[in-house]
């Protein structure tokens, strides 16, 4: 019989993190620390593999990467495209955030971090605008609705609409910093905390049957999949 | 009350939640997603096959009804051109693009297949761009759409809901596109297919033959395995054989598809137009004037802030709870856990609890408690460190920083939870914070916290776990007042007036909810048209 | 001349690369693209370059626990061995691989990942279905208005999406659908725009150089 060595491994370590639900255990530290060493040891590799060799060691060095597309006439001769420095411009920066290590030139990890951090802010600024602000307000300019000949149920809609607006405003006077929450603010902005928890109630409603359905799918491998590999075939 | 058996109880219940919809219901009931977003107009329905079951009704009718008894010869006046067609440079892209449109009819290009329904003929459209190349779609239907759908190009116009479009990419800037209607014939039909799967066979096989070529290549220069060598040459005979037994060469395939290409039918009108591109997209001036406000707005504040430094900000009473859990820390001689989200700098959450940490680090310096800062990218770890390090200078205890109380785990998600699921368990902090972003890992972080008895304080702008740290943590910061707490915490005139101007932004946006629903109704009520303009410009301008 | 390549140029660059990358988004030429390609390129370099200072700090963190014979430090070699096992498998998978990829099927890392990490990746994910009950019994005892409108919600949320909630009454998922798409999301919606506020701002602080504790705090 062909024994499933990883099946039966993958079972066993399934077993060891689920222990960490009784509390902390030898097995599930054990789990814990491999499980780390392990995911560190695949991070090392995509990064070198799949991002630094293809994007710098390649750019530098063509000769190591992919050759040019050949072509149906001469399949069999290789060339490699020409070496590109610009990459040594981040490679630098890369470099400066490494220097860390030496109190005196620390300081240069800033410029790395600048550059880093001011283009993503640059990046974000109009995406949020784009993606949140527009989206956001487009969808809250509803037309309110009351009487609608065909649609009887319009006069709800209107009323949702407008429970709506409010909702929204009063979870926006919640978030207001500079007024103190006293009076019609803080009439307001109680109506915006009471808002908020009803969101995160419901969005804790929703997320529980998605929860739920992994821990099946997780005994569902050990029950089917790893029992087989012992020889025990429950179906499925 | 026994609180495992009721976990149990619930884990249960869940289980029977989850289970009944598998016994109650048939899997397949689902409705479909987003099907009925694909068909713009009732006309266009008619003529579309948009799902399965109908594209499998209409085979069954042309299989069942011999072809040539409906469509004998073919007949260039039996076949519909829609009007007004246009061929333009696709506006607002980089170029590449161009699009072909017209009036929306009841028969026209939305046909896949030469066929027959309601009686009507339907033909099987081809475009033959820049005199050579033939475009076809799989599925017609699905790639046109109204222009009146696709703001972000055409903007909006009563007009535009009355024409359909389609795409054609992949071309220059700066290039002169031709673009010629034509229609297989139904005698053809069989031929023109052939050519074409002819010589789309013939040169994957010769891409995968030029491809291992490569590789062997590449293998003698590099490696020199000789088994590796042998497994490719054999698999480049193998190629050759099959390359072979096609019994054509790509010479012939390519004359074959030429030859078919010029017998088709052609609409004598040749479309013509130049891709452009452009230096401003003006479908973005809405954005613009929105950046453009709430920057002005939000620097004028921080600069009014450098002159009357004495600005007021709420209680946040997540924040007023950071002295005393560090304190507590300090008492228990336990150190303090800091998680700064699950995000890399990309991300502006993880940079607001960047912030937090410098200020409550500040804090930890001074009542000289400890502090473990466990990291999931390695970027944020190295300005953590460096957070940390100048919070402790400003405090006055550089000496006290420890440059291993920050550290990189590790990137994966699940790995990172269960090691400061551990480093909780084991090392007992008297105070856990979690800024910034957080995914699914959040309930299983802040549980396992809460099980230590450790004071836990959130703060994060992520939906979907805002709830689990609600029920898990003693003090939540809800979305915008992760942004504040730095500014809370330092009481920095600048963050304040930072604070204050998003203040005014918030009223703006409310105006315009309550001012954009205000004229949206009207015309509504008044049944006016052209109220809807607001909505527009927040799409697109 | 020292303070400024220390204090003003990193502010400086700060605000060159962010409004070039903002000023791309408006523009539609085909450069717009490439700029932001490469600013990405750039970052996946830098963040490589980071990644051995990561490595080094877990390698020394758990150096430490052995070195100081802290209690558990046996479970450090575990993490050692498991790492420079994964490291070297990984090397080797990758440079025999076919791809140049260490995960192609039927490689040593590849058979590491599928039977040792995935495993363990999906059941820390399976774990949230018992946390998931036990913060709902935290939930249960709520005492004050606002976590007993959580529970609620939730409750009504959860019975309108399962059948044996409408076989109980038929109109639970009326109800849910209404405070999913009512009350639900005017409150998604006031939380988006103040955090869409925020971030801008913030972006904006940090383009003016107002914000700067990502470098280590003020002056």
């Amino acid at each position: 019989m062909n024994i499933e060595w990883g099946v039966i491994i993958a079972g066993f370590l399934t077993l060891m993190m689920f222990s960490f639900i009784f509390k902390d255990n030898p097995f599930f530290k054990f789990g814990e620390h491999l499980y780390l060493g392990i995911a560190v040891g695949y991070y090392v590799n995509i990064q070198w593999f799949n991002y630094m060799r293809p994007n710098l060691i390649e750019k530098l060095f063509p000769v190591l990467g992919p050759p040019n597309e050949a072509t149906l006439a001469t399949p069999d001769t290789l060339s490699f495209p020409d070496p590109n420095y610009y990459v040594l411009i981040p490679a630098l920066l890369g470099i400066f955030i490494i220097l860390r290590i030496i109190p005196k030139f620390a300081w240069l990890s800033r410029v790395s971090f600048a550059v880093y951090i001011g283009g993503y802010a640059g990046i974000n600024f109009p995406m949020v605008i784009n993606g949140v602000i527009l989206p956001q307000l487009v969808a809250a300019t509803a037309a309110l609705v009351f009487v609608d000949a065909v649609n009887k149920l319009a006069f709800l809609d209107g009323i949702n609409t407008l429970l709506m607006m409010i909702g929204t405003f009063c979870v926006l006077v919640y978030f207001f910093f500079s007024i103190e929450h006293k009076g019609a603010a803080g009439f307001l902005s109680k109506i915006g905390i009471y808002v908020l928890m009803i969101t995160f109630g419901a969005a804790f409603g929703y997320t529980v049957m998605a929860r739920m359905s992994l821990l099946i799918g997780r005994a569902q491998f050990l029950l089917f999949e790893w029992l087989k590999a012992f020889g025990l075939n429950l179906g499925a | 009350m026994n609180r495992k058996a009721l976990i149990l109880l619930l884990v249960i219940l869940g289980f029977l939640f989850t289970l009944t919809p598998l016994l109650a219901q048939d899997p397949d009931a689902e409705p479909p997603g987003d099907e009925q977003g694909v068909e713009a107009s009732g006309s266009e329905g008619e003529a579309d096959s948009g799902n399965e079951a109908d594209e499998g009704g209409a085979l069954d009718e042309t299989e069942s009804a011999p072809v040539d008894e409906i469509a004998p010869v073919f007949d260039p006046s039996d076949v519909h051109i829609p009007e007004n067609i246009i061929l333009e440079d696709l506006p607002m892209d980089k170029g590449n693009a161009v699009a072909l449109s017209w009036d929306l009819a009841p028969f026209d290009f939305v046909v896949e297949k030469e066929g027959v329904k309601n009686g009507e003929i339907l033909h099987h459209y081809i475009f033959l761009i820049n005199g050579s190349d033939i475009i076809e779609y799989s599925n017609v239907a699905k790639a046109v759409k109204l222009m009146s759908d696709s703001p972000q190009f055409w903007g909006f116009d009563d007009n535009l809901a009355s024409r359909k479009w389609l795409l054609f990419e992949g071309f220059e800037v700066n290039e002169e596109v031709t673009l010629q209607i034509g229609v297989v014939q139904p005698e053809l039909e069989e031929a023109f297919g052939a050519a074409r799967d002819n010589l789309a066979a013939i040169n994957k096989l010769n891409a995968e033959n030029v491809n291992k070529h490569q590789n062997l290549a590449l293998e003698k220069m590099r490696r020199k395995r000789p088994t590796k060598i042998s497994e490719l040459e054999a698999e480049i005979a193998g190629l050759e054989e099959s390359i072979a037994s096609l019994g054509y060469t790509p010479e012939e395939a390519e004359t074959e598809w030429n030859d078919i290409k010029s017998k088709l039918f052609y609409f004598p009108q040749v479309h013509k137009t130049v891709t452009k591109t452009g230096w401003f997209n003006p479908v973005k001036t809405n954005n613009l004037i929105f950046g453009f406000l709430f920057g002005a707005v939000i620097l004028w504040f921080i600069s009014r802030a450098r002159k009357d430094p004495n600005l007021f900000i709420r209680r946040i009473s997540g924040l007023e709870a950071v002295d005393e859990a560090i304190g507590r820390a300090t008492e228990m001689g336990k150190p303090i856990l800091y998680l700064t989200g699950m995000t890399t700098l990309a991300d502006l959450a993880t940079l607001a609890a960047i912030n937090i940490l410098g200020e409550v680090a500040k804090k930890v310096a001074e009542y000289e408690s400890g502090m473990i800062v466990p990291c999931r990218d390695p970027v944020v770890m190295t300005v953590n460190q460096e957070t940390v390090k100048e919070a402790y200078t400003e405090a006055g205890r550089p000496d006290h920083y420890n440059e291993d109380s920050v550290f990189f785990l590790t990137e994966d998600q699940f790995s990172y939870t269960a090691s400061v699921s551990g480093i909780m368990l084991r090392d007992k902090p008297a105070a856990i914070f979690f800024m910034g972003y957080y995914y699914a890992e959040s309930l299983l972080l802040a549980e396992t916290g809460s099980m230590t008895g450790a004071i836990q304080i959130a703060g994060t702008d992520s939906l979907a776990q805002l709830p689990f740290f609600i029920t898990a943590c003693d003090y939540t910061l809800i979305g915008e007042e992760l942004y504040a707490a730095s500014a809370y915490l330092s009481r920095e005139p600048l963050l304040l007036g930072s604070l204050k101007g998003q203040d005014v932004g918030k009223l703006f946006l409310m105006a315009v909810i309550l001012f954009g629903t205000l004229i949206v109704s009207l015309g509504t009520w008044f049944n006016v048209d052209g109220f809807d303009f607001i909505q527009h410009y927040l799409t697109a301008l | 001349m020292a303070t400024f390549f220390r204090k003003q140029l990193p502010i400086l660059l700060a605000f060159v690369f962010g409004m070039t990358m903002l000023i791309r988004y408006y523009v539609p030429h085909p450069i717009s693209e490439q700029i932001y390609n490469e600013f990405i390129k750039w970052v996946i370099i830098i963040a490589g370059f980071a990644a051995i200072l990561g490595i080094l700090s877990l390698l020394h963190y758990h150096w430490n626990k052995i070195k100081r014979r802290q209690p558990g430090y046996g479970f450090s070699f575990v993490t050692y061995i498991a790492f420079f096992t994964m490291l070297v498998v990984g090397l080797i998978s990758g440079s025999i691989s076919e791809t140049g990829s260490p995960l192609e099927a039927g490689t040593g890392f590849h058979w590491m990942y599928i039977n040792l990490m995935v495993p363990m990746q999906s059941t820390m994910f399976a774990i949230l279905g018992f946390f998931v009950a036990s913060a709902a019994f935290r939930a249960f005892r709520a005492r004050n208005p606002e976590a007993t409108l959580l529970l609620i919600a939730a409750i009504l949320v959860m019975l309108g999406r399962v059948p044996l909630g409408e076989a109980i009454w038929g109109s639970f998922p009326t109800i849910s659908d209404w405070i999913l798409n009512v009350l639900n999301m005017s409150g998604q919606r006031g939380i988006l725009l103040g955090v869409g506020l925020s971030q801008i701002a913030m972006a904006l602080r940090i383009l003016f150089g107002i914000e700067r504790t990502y470098m280590g705090g003020g002056d």
